[in-house]
């Protein structure tokens, strides 16, 4: 298996905590973004789907 | 000859009872890593069936 020799020089007690805080800081980040740069989610979790569902419907209705 | 077999042998890589610096042995590291392969390979077939279900109900990418 590659790389299974890294443990033999990196003590598991360190890498493994960086590793798992690698992941969780970087999946943190981009669901963060993801909140902060677009408007959906907050109409999402205020039940807003109809607001999408409805959103062609309204942008055809406003031409 | 038998010395110099022995001290050949602490020297290889290949020496499955050699303790290294971090306390481990080869055939420990390489269960850790199998181990934390096997856990990050769940990890990821969870978080697919998570975004799955997001894509489905939410409208995210659509």
């Amino acid at each position: 298996m590659i790389y299974s020799k890294m443990w033999l020089v990196v003590k598991p007690s360190v890498g493994i905590p960086v590793f798992i805080a690698a992941v969780a800081i970087a999946s943190f980040s981009v669901h963060l973004a993801l909140t902060l740069n677009t408007t959906w989610v907050k109409s999402f979790l205020n039940g807003g789907a109809k607001v999408v569902a409805t959103a062609p419907a309204d942008a055809a209705a406003k031409k | 000859m038998r010395a110099v077999h022995v001290f050949c042998k602490e020297k290889t890589m290949s020496d499955q009872d050699k303790v290294w610096p971090t306390g481990l042995t080869q055939a420990e590291s390489e269960e850790i890593h199998r181990n934390l392969i096997q856990g990050t390979q769940i990890f990821g077939m969870i978080a697919a069936f998570a975004h799955l279900l997001a894509f489905i109900y939410s409208p995210w990418l659509k």
